[in-house]
């Protein structure tokens, strides 16, 4: 019997290509912020300094649309911590997807994508602006051929990951770079690292708040990145157009739930929610002081909280302390 | 004790031969697919009638086919091809070299595994793998996670007029809840002469089975998780509308 499994065996075709040619690349140690747990890196995508170069051109570059017109960072400003300040940020041709663009500051992070959490890996993620309609409607076939023939990039290619500039580069490149992106650097880690000073009175009477059992805004939005991931319903409307995470699972129990966004940076990325739809802090601040609307999958801990406006300053004060500055100001490159 | 000999006979021999020499035990095996309605081979495009006796065509018919295995009279597991996508626009088939001896079924998956769907992406394969970004054909959700692995969709005319076929209707499943693997009996013999199996697709059977019917009119979309129930009532007829049969 053993003799026929080995003649079998010679048959089996090989499913995915072969990547273990990676022994020579020289893998840095990125620097996290103080307080934050170690990086998983993809083993097939640890970082190398070519890599995080050739992803941040790539992320810069606006060949990546059909038209040559919307780069990634066109609705990711740095900025802005990576985001926006449209409602609906704009793509090719000046139309306009349905969702708000999120922060990327710690995306490493994130255990999925999407505020629907359909995309499981950073690397994956990076297909969809590329090929989606409102976005940048290009082919990620396409786009390769033609950037591989930009001698630069493809020399930085080869040296990144040993092969020319195609859509394994481009992804692998573009999600490499994208997990330097972190921000831990605001007056609330200061305090957290022991600086007592680092918080006014009145931020610390947000903080209070903030994590306190009345408002429960930290049960939802907890740890290192103030979101816990989970997917909620808030209440902000009757019926949701956009069905969220149902769109992905199809459970009907899923309805108008959205990712908990991480808080960090909050400051610079109005408008909020995933439409967009509250233009201010202050109007966030008011949505959840209310209790929401009335949906039948509400999540409970959102219930009306009678804040007095000394308190929605003290919350307010607290979401303003959570921007890091240094995070903004960093070095970047010409969008071209 | 005369089997066990004999067996042990044949294991040696194989051994012996190996991956080098196999040709005096083998002989090919052409899995073929074939789309069929009403009995004759389904054309993209030309105009059918349908359950509700509307004008039906078929526009695109795609399916992801995986873990494709030939079972031995002794119960051997032989394997055929890992995956394939079979596009029912085009002719398509697949010759493999098998062990010589008598069969009994065919197995396969509709679908692309587990192991192979969720957590991988096409950046991982050559760009023309079926797997890959331009050998998926437009069968890879970027949104969400996975491959599409069934595609079914074209137009019909729901006030019955064949000169004005408006209205679209289009079934597209994936996820790894609907992968599944399926096992037909069938005879067939590997020797020197080519052997014929074909898998028949009988796409009329996908709108109308013995326990359920689809009506264009009122359920003509899935994208899977945008309406389970109709992903699961198509899956339900397009299992039924399946059999493998010997050709020649
Ligand atoms: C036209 C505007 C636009 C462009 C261009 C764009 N994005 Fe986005 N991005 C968005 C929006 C809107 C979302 C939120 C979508 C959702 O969650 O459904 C998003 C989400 C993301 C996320 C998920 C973040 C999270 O927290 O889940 C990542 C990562 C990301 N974009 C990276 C990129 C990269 C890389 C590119 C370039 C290849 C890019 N984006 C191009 C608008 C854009
Ligand atoms: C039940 C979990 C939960 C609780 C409790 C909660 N949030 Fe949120 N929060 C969310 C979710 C989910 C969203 C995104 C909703 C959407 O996009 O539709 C959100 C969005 C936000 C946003 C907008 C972020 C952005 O980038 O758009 C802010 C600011 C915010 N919450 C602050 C708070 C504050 C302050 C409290 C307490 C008063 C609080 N949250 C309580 C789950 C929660």
């Amino acid at each position: 019997m053993l003799g026929l499994v080995a003649f079998i065996a010679c048959k089996e075709e090989r499913v995915l290509p072969d990547q273990n040619a990676e022994a020579d690349f020289e893998y840095i140690e990125v620097e996290t912020p103080a307080g934050f747990p170690a990086i998983d890196y993809p083993m097939e995508n640890r970082p190398t300094a070519e890599r995080i170069e050739l992803g941040r051109l790539l992320f810069h570059d606006a060949r990546l649309s059909r038209d040559n017109t919307v780069s990634c960072a066109s609705c990711h400003l740095a900025s802005h911590s990576f985001a926006d300040n449209e409602a609906q940020s704009v793509g090719v041709d000046g139309l306009r997807g349905d969702r708000n663009a999120p922060s990327l500051a710690n995306v490493a992070y994130h255990p999925y994508f999407f505020m629907d959490g359909g995309v499981q890996t950073l690397e994956r993620q990076v297909i969809a602006p590329l090929d989606n309609v409102l976005e940048m409607d290009h082919d990620i076939v396409e786009v390769s051929d033609e950037l591989s023939q930009d001698e630069f990039l493809n020399s930085l290619a080869k040296a990144a990951y040993g092969r020319n500039l195609d859509p394994f580069v481009l992804t692998r490149s573009i999600a490499a770079y994208e997990r330097t992106l972190l921000s831990g650097d605001s007056p609330y880690d200061c305090y957290l690292q022991g600086d007592q000073f680092a918080l006014t009175a009145e931020e610390k009477a947000g903080m209070e708040l903030f994590f306190s059992e009345r408002t429960q805004c930290g049960s939802c939005h907890s740890g290192f990145l103030l979101t816990d991931f989970s997917f909620n319903n808030i209440g902000l409307g009757e019926e949701y157009l956009d069905k969220g995470r149902r769109r992905v699972s199809g459970d009907e129990s899923d309805n108008g739930k959205f990712k908990t966004p991480s808080l960090r940076n909050v400051a610079l990325t109005a408008p909020y929610m995933h439409d967009g739809s509250l233009r201010t802090l202050e109007e966030v601040i008011d949505h959840f002081n209310s209790g929401g609307v009335d949906h039948d999958l509400k999540d409970d801990r959102i219930q009306q909280l009678n804040l007095t406006e000394e308190e929605q300053s003290q919350l307010k004060a607290f979401l303003l302390a959570l921007t890091d500055k240094s995070f903004v100001t960093q070095d970047l490159p010409q969008q071209n | 004790m005369k089997h066990v000999m004999m067996l042990a006979l044949a294991a040696a021999m194989i051994t012996f031969i190996g991956c080098e020499d196999p040709e005096p035990i083998e002989g090919t095996l052409r899995l073929g697919a074939k789309a069929m309605y009403d009995g004759n081979s389904m054309i993209i495009g030309d105009i059918y009638t349908d359950n509700n006796d509307r004008p039906i065509n078929i526009e695109q018919f795609r399916t992801y086919i995986s873990s494709m295995k030939a079972v031995k009279d002794d119960g051997t597991i032989v394997h055929i091809k890992a995956i394939d996508q079979i596009n029912f626009a085009e002719s398509w088939f697949f010759d493999a070299t098998l062990p010589a001896g008598d069969y009994y079924a065919i197995t396969f998956g509709i679908g692309v595994p587990e192991s192979i769907n969720a957590d991988q992406d096409p950046a991982q394969y050559p760009n023309d793998h079926v797997l890959g970004f331009t050998g998926n054909n437009g069968m890879f959700w970027s949104w969400n996670s996975g491959y599409i692995f069934t595609k079914f969709e074209g137009k019909t005319a729901l006030d019955g007029d064949e000169n004005s076929m408006t209205d679209p209707y289009a079934f597209h499943v994936g996820t790894d809840n609907f992968y599944e693997e399926f096992t037909f009996n069938v005879d067939f013999e590997i020797d020197e002469a080519r052997t014929d199996v074909d898998i028949i697709f009988n796409c009329e059977q996908f709108l109308e089975g013995t326990d359920d019917s689809i009506d264009l009119a009122t359920d003509n979309i899935t994208h899977t998780a945008d309406n389970i129930p109709l992903a699961e009532r198509f899956m339900a007829l397009f299992r039924d509308g399946i059999n493998v049969e010997l050709a020649n």
